[in-house]
């Protein structure tokens, strides 16, 4: 090893254990503009010394906590409490009668919605699903039940791949997409890996609890995810039309 | 589409004392193209994990400290209205706070869609509802004695390269006192006795007795908390600290960025090089005869 190779290694390492930090200073930028600026001149947030600790907010008029001490309600005002203003929270379904037209044993039969939500800055959303109860006859007399999977280990709060027409029952399948329906998976790849996963519904009448079948922790602006139903029926299914209802509700996260 | 819902505010947030009322305005747009039938209802929930995701009560589970009702003279809590398309209506809701009572109330403001829907053959129908949440700190005092406690605070990785992936900083936020208060901090990075970066924590409401994920404030963005390379190697300390109305003392971590993969690469490339020295060396002269 040559003395200048020993040498430059040694610099390297010491430049580790020195601790040398460059210097920054503060930068903005946006599409039409980049100020660089050398020294920090004014910022909002929260600010510490030895002795006090402060959060503010500068630049907007009359931010601050405003108290009604006579009927003994507080108000904080400012921009980091200003997130809802933006644009409302929002939430519609595509079609409301979702027809699997007369079924046919061992071959599944699918069908599909869209959900689309807004959420403003300042909160996520999640959207929960359930059944009144599974596909039954309008009599009462049979029902079709819920999906268990290929593999038997589907339920309303996992999904599990279900591909195979022996497999008989009914279920559902959410995908995060865009506004041409390509899939993304966002606030949706938690719940169902792929298009051949399935889920139950939470079925009300079983005491199960609606569950979550997409969601995301921040603001979101028209998200959207395709719903695909799925039944699939054995030969010995008792003929007639079966139906449910199916909930979904859609929440902020608090 | 059939059913095409906007409810503002989406939250309410309120530190009120109690056997008092206070009203809060909502209103509802109905953004489709037909009418739709609404019921309003109030319905209790709980925290579920620590994402901001709640679960709804049954009855038994509910603790009564809350009435609600409407001032509306068309719209009553329960009792089916009807929003003709593209319009809004305004609900506005009562809230009251049972004398002698203390804690938090969680509840959302539903409205749930009543439209009858109809299947050809075997099919599914389908009905919507939105929510707007309401949670309600009822104390005598105002000034909360609130108590918080910083959880799990870590880094992924603890040693990183100054390259490739970002460090990301996670931890929980523990609210040990009985009403609710958002995660008001940041994150400062230092090294060398220096402020390397700060990171705003997003202000998440943590619910009572409950624990919150943190996440940043980036513009009006919320994301993980996180540092994006390239790093400058050294020993680093990342400090939570929370404001001090909730009562709890900084936490401080230290992770490690070392030019792993460029030393590797480095260290490669000089053995590479001995080897050769060496086998040159060790390489006999050539004889010519003639």
């Amino acid at each position: 090893m040559t003395k200048n190779s020993c040498l430059f290694l040694v610099i390297f390492f010491l430049l580790f254990f020195l601790e040398i930090t460059p210097a920054f200073a503060q930068h903005f930028s946006s599409t039409s503009y980049n100020i660089d600026w050398g020294n920090f001149n004014s910022d909002s947030g929260s600010k510490t010394s030895p002795s006090f600790q402060l959060t503010d907010t500068v630049g907007q008029i009359a931010p601050g906590q405003y108290n009604d001490t006579v009927n003994g309600v507080k108000l904080k005002s400012g921009f980091q409490y200003i997130y809802d203003t933006i644009y409302p929270f929002s939430f519609s379904i595509s079609s409301l009668a979702i027809n699997f037209g007369s079924l046919v044993p061992n071959v599944g039969t699918s069908a599909t919605s869209t959900l689309t939500i807004s959420s403003p800055s300042g909160h996520g959303y999640q959207i929960l699903a359930s059944e009144d109860h599974p596909l039954q006859l309008t009599n009462h007399t049979a029902q079709i039940p819920d999906t268990t999977c290929d593999n038997g280990t589907c339920t309303e709060s996992t999904s599990a791949v279900w591909t195979s027409n022996s497999i008989y029952g009914f279920g559902l399948n959410v995908l995060g997409t865009n506004s041409s329906d390509v899939v993304t998976g966002i606030g949706t790849s938690q719940y169902f890996a792929d298009a051949t996963y399935y889920r139950q519904f939470a079925n009300i009448s079983g005491s199960e609890s609606p569950q979550t079948i997409m969601s995301e922790p921040a603001a979101a602006k028209q998200r959207y995810a395709r719903v695909t139903y799925k039944v699939n029926i054995s030969g010995s299914q008792d003929a007639g039309n079966y139906a449910n209802a199916i909930t979904y509700t859609a929440v902020p996260n608090y | 589409m059939p059913f095409n819902l906007s409810i503002t505010p989406p939250e309410l947030e309120l530190l009120i004392p109690p056997d008092k009322t206070i009203t809060q305005a909502y209103n509802i747009t109905n953004n489709s193209d037909s009418a739709v039938t609404l019921k309003a209802t109030i319905e209790p929930w709980q925290a579920d994990g620590t994402t901001g995701a709640v679960r709804y009560l049954t009855a038994n589970e509910v603790n009564h400290v809350l009435d609600f009702s409407t001032f509306n003279a068309d719209i009553q809590l329960g009792v089916p209205f009807t929003i003709p398309a593209h319009q809004k209506r305004q609900i506005v809701l009562k809230i009251k706070s049972l004398p002698n009572t203390v804690g938090d109330s969680y509840q959302t403001l539903f409205l749930t869609q009543l439209d009858n829907y109809s299947l050809d053959n075997s099919g599914t129908g389908a009905i919507g509802r939105i929510g707007s949440h309401i949670l309600v700190s009822i104390s005598p005092a105002q000034n909360i004695n609130y108590q918080a406690q910083i959880n799990q605070f870590h880094t992924t990785p603890i040693i990183k390269d100054i390259f490739f992936s970002s460090i990301t900083l996670k931890g929980l936020i523990e609210n040990k006192s009985k009403f609710y208060f958002k995660t008001d901090g940041q994150i400062t990075i230092t090294k060398g006795g220096q402020v390397f970066k700060q990171l705003t924590l997003s202000p998440l409401n943590v619910a009572a007795d409950q624990s919150r994920q943190i996440l940043c404030q980036t513009d009006k963005n919320i994301s993980p908390c996180s540092l994006t390379p390239p790093f400058w190697p050294g020993i680093y300390n990342a400090t939570l600290t929370l404001n001090p109305e909730l009562h709890t003392a900084p936490t401080t971590i230290t992770f490690f960025v070392f030019p792993y993969l460029l030393t590797l690469l480095i260290g490669l490339l000089f053995i590479l090089g001995f080897i050769i020295g060496k086998i040159k060396k060790q390489k006999p002269p050539q004889h010519t005869t003639s």
